[in-house]
């Protein structure tokens, strides 16, 4: 076959071997998407971190602009700030001490110990900015899968509330999934009512419109007056989230059961405290000992 | 030296696209230096790249359904056809193709991640400001990358964007 016939031929062969290949690399995504994740996760990590080093060393950098004096009052104000920390810190430890002994003589399991691991924005997706992104610290400092995220609560810098849990970990970066993310399921506790849910427990996706963003709340028993504007703290149902962490603001029922609907739950929505839009500075809370979770007293 | 030179742009372009990222700014980099690299070589190699990048973008980010593969997997047939259908040379000229990978890249996503609770808020606070800025960014950068990557591309002595038409390799029987 010679002239067009074995252009065409030489075409077809051309666009089989692509499509085969495409096909291919889609099919076996999943098999590769973890070594992948890993490869641009530990090794882009240096070059990927250069930026938010010169981030810090610009904001330090500003510092300078300020006076010495305002420089002077802020660095008192700081240690106030943190003799007041240390006192609380202290009262909190007698409470703690005095929390394990009662639990020793009621024979009742130990509370996991957390450390306290600080972090920074490593790299973000400008399409899923407020469901996830990613740390710059890794299982080399402890994190674990699981682990819960704090951040400063919207206009509050001083108070920590809940942000996401860790979805997967690499070396030096950890993936973090937002409230707002479907995947992060977690339990949660309305604070003035006492009534637990579970937050993304079902097929109800968060909200992102007009009026603000929100994370939905599954499980809610029938019954109950919820108010909005109440609290909604971590329940502690999971053995790496502690109870009482402040997760958001209960902002009213969503799809109220009818007359002829015979389910025993509702759910609503929390709108989250943390601000997803603005976050610098994180703290990754991970268990001291890899203690096996609690078996439940019945 | 061909690869070596593909690979650090396609070094540039992810870590360029991940910085802008983290900043907030969602630009079709990648995408348009995969053109640039799709309209300079063969088919087959391009492809190759292609997936690469792909396969990396889909597992960086995260996303359950591999998008990126089957955007990327366009662009080197996008580069073949811009090739045989028009002259290279004028450079201003690029910014159609621009336009286009730029649309290539947000359009898909768009549909895919498209969430239809309050679909007016999503299309107009999110979708179509971020389509008009890869647009206009895409009709921008694409002009001045083969400007600068040709400059490049001629110190180390491989093929140029502006002279993929007219390469003897174009001619040649060779697909691999």
């Amino acid at each position: 076959m010679t002239g067009p016939g074995k252009k065409y031929r030489h075409l077809a062969g051309m666009l089989a071997i692509a499509g085969v290949l495409i096909l291919g690399a889609a099919a076996t995504f999943h098999g590769f998407e973890t070594f992948f994740g890993r490869v641009y996760a530990d090794f882009f990590y240096p070059y990927l971190e250069l930026p938010v080093k010169a981030k810090n060393l610009l904001s330090a950098q500003t510092l300078m602009f300020h006076e010495k004096s305002a420089l002077a009052t802020a660095l008192n104000e700081l240690r106030a700030k943190n003799q007041l920390l240390a006192s609380r810190y202290a009262v909190a430890v007698e409470a703690q001490l005095e929390n394990r002994e009662l639990r020793r003589l009621l024979k009742l399991d130990q509370k996991l110990d957390f450390n306290y691991v600080n972090a920074e924005i490593h790299r973000r997706d400008p399409l899923e900015w407020r469901e996830r992104f990613i740390i710059n610290r890794g299982f080399s400092v402890g994190i674990k899968v699981g682990s819960p995220v704090l951040t400063a609560k919207r206009g509050e810098s001083d108070v920590m509330v809940l942000c996401g849990i860790v979805k997967s970990v690499s070396r030096h970066t950890a993936e973090i999934i937002t409230l707002l993310s479907p995947d992060a399921k977690i339990s949660a506790r309305l604070a003035e009512c006492g009534v637990s849910g579970f937050i993304n427990g079902g097929d109800i996706a968060s909200r992102h419109n007009q009026s603000g963003e929100f994370t939905v709340i599954n499980y809610l028993p029938t019954g109950n007056s919820y108010k909005p504007g109440e609290s909604v703290v971590t329940g502690g149902f999971e053995t790496h989230i502690p109870a009482g962490i402040p997760i958001g603001n209960f902002t009213g029922i969503i799809g109220e059961n009818s007359v002829f609907s015979n389910r025993l739950y509702v759910n609503g929505l929390i709108n989250p405290a943390a601000d997803l839009d603005n976050i610098r500075f994180l703290i990754v809370l991970t268990r001291k000992q890899d203690a096996v979770a609690p078996s439940p007293k019945l | 030296m061909t690869d070596v030179f593909i690979l650090l742009i396609i070094f540039v372009g992810i870590f360029t696209q991940s910085v802008l990222g983290t900043a907030g700014i969602y630009l079709p980099i990648m995408a348009l230096l995969l053109f640039y690299i799709a309209v300079n070589f063969n088919i087959i190699r391009t492809l190759f790249y292609a997936l690469l990048c792909g396969i990396l973008a889909d597992a960086a980010s995260g996303y359950q359904f591999p998008c990126h593969i089957f955007i990327y997997s366009l662009l080197p047939l996008l580069g073949l056809y811009w090739v045989k259908i028009h002259d290279l040379r004028p450079l201003y000229l690029n910014f159609f193709p621009g336009i286009l990978v730029a649309a290539i890249q947000i359009i898909p996503l768009a549909l895919i991640r498209f969430r239809f609770d309050d679909p007016a808020f999503q299309l107009f606070h999110k979708w179509i400001p971020i389509l008009l800025a890869g647009i206009i960014f895409g009709a921008l950068f694409m002009p001045l990358a083969i400007a600068i990557l040709d400059y490049f591309a001629h110190a180390l002595k491989v093929t140029r964007y502006q002279d993929a038409g007219s390469k003897p390799q174009a001619k040649s029987r060779r697909w691999y």
